[in-house]
């Protein structure tokens, strides 16, 4: 029931980025058709010319920001709109309404993961073209595991943070001060360490710099790092989560 | 009281976005003091530097996520949370609730457009060690306030259509995306490039731009009106559909 009920609180945001992430997907590869390749770029292999536009582009923005957004709700949310009274009158603890949640935004994360793994290598062999499952497939694992991070940093949010609108500003402001410490600090020098640069390879050794598949081997100690970072910070949602006191 | 009211009520929001833009201007300019010219492109102009850094397109972006989170808000919200029957209560009409919140919002996005305006070439000289033209700082600006009043009230907007915050909130973080998705189907690249908000907002109108990324044509005041306009259709929707709701 408190797996439904999370579904039920986030369905029509996880709806909303699902479809316009396949529309955006699907109309990528089909404009294809008509603008690849490129008139300056003839030589462009088509798969940089995806992960430009989708692993690098709108597509990845679109998940970072929606990760978090997903991350979002909750308790306090509830406790706005005056109905946390009959949330936290059932027979469960406060950690049982909240892992629940993590459990479904992480879920509807990993989908959104797939959408591009189904509907590029699918689209691409409708117009003629091919792009490997394979690699379709390391980059939805490279975005899976680094979405982790997005997904804890909005719950985090939503708890430490009271007003619904607070959470939600400081979830989108964390992917973008995110990719500024790594483009304006020390920090630049370790791609490896960003999350932004790690999900799709930009600037790691794992891609390859002419047709822009992951071809290497994964960064899995930064991908670990991620995950225990995630870890960290649904631990400390949890600690806040439980000293709450309405 | 309705302008302390809509203050109260987005302040969290305008602060939050008044110390991430003032952090990271303050990070730019520090940085630059030891990281430029970069060693990768050591003729860079500090002016190309600053634009990199603070008015390229993903700048532009963050800024439109910044102007729509400002427009959230208002009796929709309050009817979710159950207090607007309070506010209703209050001797002002429909139309005033939303006009105040209105100018509010918009006074909160100009007074977070004037942080890298004002920083940047007062700053320069003695964090960085360099100079950058006040006058380019104000026109940048002025490209990203264009737009961004254009976000704004879409966010206005949405949040008097939809009564769940989250779809709200939802339905704003998803506008530039689709617009760009809408843009990119119609090759709206090829036809109508004055319509990209954000290479317009990094200055991609301005054909001598040049290596040093600055401003040298007039601002394109024609497509500025044609955005206020739209900006402006957006707020009077907004104020008629407030005023025809009926709870």
């Amino acid at each position: 029931m408190l797996y439904y009920k999370a579904w039920l609180e986030s369905r029509v945001r996880f709806l909303a980025a699902g479809a316009l992430l396949s529309l955006y997907c699907l109309t990528f590869v089909q404009r294809a058709h008509l603008d690849f390749p490129p008139v300056l770029e003839p030589m462009l292999p088509y798969t940089a010319h995806v992960w430009r536009g989708i692993y690098n582009g709108f597509d990845a923005v679109v998940f970072v920001v929606m990760s978090g957004v997903l991350g979002l709700g909750g308790l306090e949310r509830e406790r706005e709109s005056g109905s946390s009274a009959f949330t936290l009158a059932l027979p469960v603890s406060r950690l049982q309404l909240l892992w629940p949640r993590v459990a479904v935004a992480m879920l509807e994360m990993a989908v959104l993961t797939a959408i591009p793994l189904v509907v590029v290598p699918w689209a691409s062999a409708s117009i003629g073209r091919e792009y490997p499952v394979v690699h379709a497939m390391r980059f939805a694992t490279l975005f899976a595991i680094t979405g982790t991070l997005w997904v804890a940093a909005g719950v985090l949010a939503s708890i430490a943070l009271s007003g619904t609108y607070a959470s939600l500003a400081a979830t989108l402001l964390a992917p973008a001060i995110c990719a500024a410490a790594f483009s304006s600090t020390a920090l630049r020098a370790r791609p490896v360490l960003s999350p932004l640069n790690v999900m799709n390879g930009s600037r790691l050794p794992f891609l390859n710099p002419v047709t822009a598949l992951a071809e290497g081997s994964l960064p899995w100690a930064a991908l670990l790092s991620f995950v225990v970072a995630s870890v960290v910070l649904l631990g400390i949602a949890s600690v806040l989560a439980c000293r709450r006191d309405f | 009281m309705l302008w302390y009211k809509a203050w109260r009520e987005s302040r969290s929001r305008f602060c939050l976005a008044v110390a991430v833009v003032t952090v990271y201007c303050l990070t730019v300019l520090v940085r630059a003091r030891t990281a430029f010219p970069p060693p990768e492109a050591p003729h860079l102009p500090y002016s190309a530097f600053v634009w990199g850094e603070l008015y390229a397109p993903f700048r532009a972006v963050a800024f439109s996520f910044i102007a729509l989170m400002l427009g959230l808000g208002g009796l929709q919200r309050e009817r979710g949370a159950g207090t607007a029957p309070f506010t209703l209560a209050l001797p002002v009409g429909r139309g005033q609730l939303v006009a105040t919140r209105v100018l509010v919002g918009l006074a909160e996005l100009i007074g977070v457009t004037l942080i890298p305006i004002v920083m940047v070439p007062a700053l320069s000289p003695i964090l960085a060690h360099q100079t950058y033209p006040a006058s380019q700082s104000v026109l940048y600006g002025a490209l990203f306030l264009s737009w961004g009043i254009v976000w704004f009230a879409g966010g206005v907007l949405w949040s008097v259509l939809f009564r769940g915050e989250f779809t709200a909130a939802t339905a704003a973080v998803l506008t530039p995306f689709a617009y760009m998705a809408v843009y990119g189907v119609s090759r709206g690249d090829q036809r109508y490039p004055v319509a990209n908000p954000f290479s317009m907002m990094s200055g991609g109108l301005d054909r001598s731009v040049g290596g040093r990324m600055l401003l040298t044509e007039p601002l394109p005041w024609n497509v500025m009106l044609v955005l206020a306009i739209v900006a402006a259709a957006l707020v009077a929707g907004t104020w008629r559909i407030t005023a025809r709701q009926s709870f």
